[in-house]
């Protein structure tokens, strides 16, 4: 456990070096040690020597991207709780999920505003500093923030409240056995209707049974279970699930033709392109989900009357 | 005279690095657009590519973060360009082009 002697070790993670130094100003204080990186491989590196406190990661990066960053850390016992703040361009309510869905606390979308990003960090800090307490005390009780050195000039800080964001929507309606609650990507997504129990189902909206197929397998989808896409299209469709049809809808259009265009996909998130079988097996895995995602929209709409 | 905030001094200081370093940035997506222009193919046209998506995303990033929010604007249309190409893998046509002038204009004039 941390003293308040020691100082937080925070490693920020981004490809611009402008980037590192404008959020090392934010928190411009001598409680908090920065580190940092300029890509994936030496945020790993450091993460695995230093155990920061914090990561806060860039999602776009030239070698390894922060997703992945975010995987192989949340794979790992050693690193696994070491908080991840996800630091983003991209505006989108699918990205920010995306990452979320991944293991992160929380993100940080650009441009900064220098004081959502301290009180973003100073509440991940403030929340380690209740978990120690709680684990030294024995108590259960989470402890009041007076005691908390880091804070800075005029921040207001919202103690105890990790969960502000989306996470928290995991967290308050199910939770993984012999998983940290908000923490999605650190349980086995057990796929649809299987081990996710009826009350579960029904929590999001689902059917309790479901006669629709299991989602292809396939490793850069984030939402693969039936629990799991419903709750994104509740956070982030308005349970509509027909406008997430749409976008499935479309995105199986768009690959139908590139794949009769002959031409390869090149999917951004694993980084890597498709073409020829593997595009065909890929069209076909993307014709299999568009059709169980109009299967459980069925089901919800029954489920709902 | 009120003395400046310091994080604001800081933030000052940092909006003229990123303005100096402009120029080798400009220079870098100059080259690349370059490439792409000549009709690279294969991983020439990959790398070329790989260099205009993430300069336009960092730029479109840090741009608006020291008020240049034209640049950002700038930046991030090339960067969505950028990006529908590079997924779709496809040859690049005059709208990644007209974008990436733009992005250059907005470039040149956050310098002056």
């Amino acid at each position: 456990m941390k003293t308040q002697r020691q100082p937080l070790k925070l490693l920020i993670v981004d490809d611009e070096e402008i980037n590192m130094k404008l959020l090392a100003s934010f928190i411009d204080d001598v409680r908090v040690q920065p580190l940092f990186a300029t890509n994936g491989s030496d945020a790993l590196l450091i993460a695995h020597k230093q155990h920061p406190d914090l990561i806060l990661l860039d999602v776009v990066m030239p070698d390894i991207s922060g997703y992945d960053v975010c995987k192989k850390l949340k794979s790992d016992p050693d690193t696994r709780d070491i908080p991840i703040i996800f630091l983003t361009g991209q505006n989108n309510s699918e990205a920010e999920a995306k990452g979320l869905a991944l293991g992160a606390v929380d993100y940080i979308a650009k441009p900064y505003d220098p004081i959502m990003v301290r009180t973003k960090i100073e509440n991940q800090f403030a929340h380690i500093s209740n978990i120690g307490q709680r684990r030294s005390s024995g108590s259960t009780a989470v402890q009041q923030s007076d005691q908390r050195p880091w804070l800075v000039g005029g921040v207001v800080a919202i103690v105890a409240i990790a969960l502000i964001t989306g996470v928290g929507i995991f967290s308050g309606q199910f939770s993984f056995t012999g998983a940290p609650a908000g923490n999605v990507a650190d349980a086995p997504d057990p796929g649809p209707g299987i081990t996710r129990s009826s009350e579960q189902r029904v929590s999001v909206g689902l059917a309790a049974e479901t006669q629709c197929g299991e989602f292809p397998d396939v490793d850069w989808w984030t939402y693969n279970s039936h629990v799991t896409v419903a709750i994104y299209v509740r956070s982030n469709f308005g349970s509509d699930w027909g406008a997430y049809l749409d976008v499935w809808t479309e995105r199986h259009q768009n690959l139908v033709n590139l794949f009769e265009a002959g031409v390869g996909a090149r999917i951004l998130n694993a980084d890597i392109v498709l073409s020829g079988d593997e595009l065909a097996t890929y069209v076909d895995q993307m014709a299999e989900r568009v059709t169980i995602i109009e299967c459980l929209r069925e089901e919800a709409t029954l489920a709902a009357r | 005279m009120t003395e400046k905030d310091p994080l604001a001094a800081k933030i000052d200081a940092l909006r003229g690095e990123f303005i100096g370093r402009l120029p080798e940035r400009l220079d870098r997506i100059m080259s690349a657009r370059q490439v792409v222009l000549d009709g690279a193919t294969g991983e020439a046209w990959i790398a070329a590519m790989d260099i205009l998506h993430r300069d336009s995303h960092g730029l479109a990033g840090t741009g608006p973060m020291f008020g240049l929010h034209d640049l950002g604007v700038a930046a991030r249309a090339a960067e969505k360009i950028a990006h529908q190409c590079l997924e779709a893998n496809a040859v690049s046509g005059p709208e990644l082009m007209d974008a990436l002038d733009q992005m250059i204009s907005a470039i040149e004039t956050a310098q002056t």
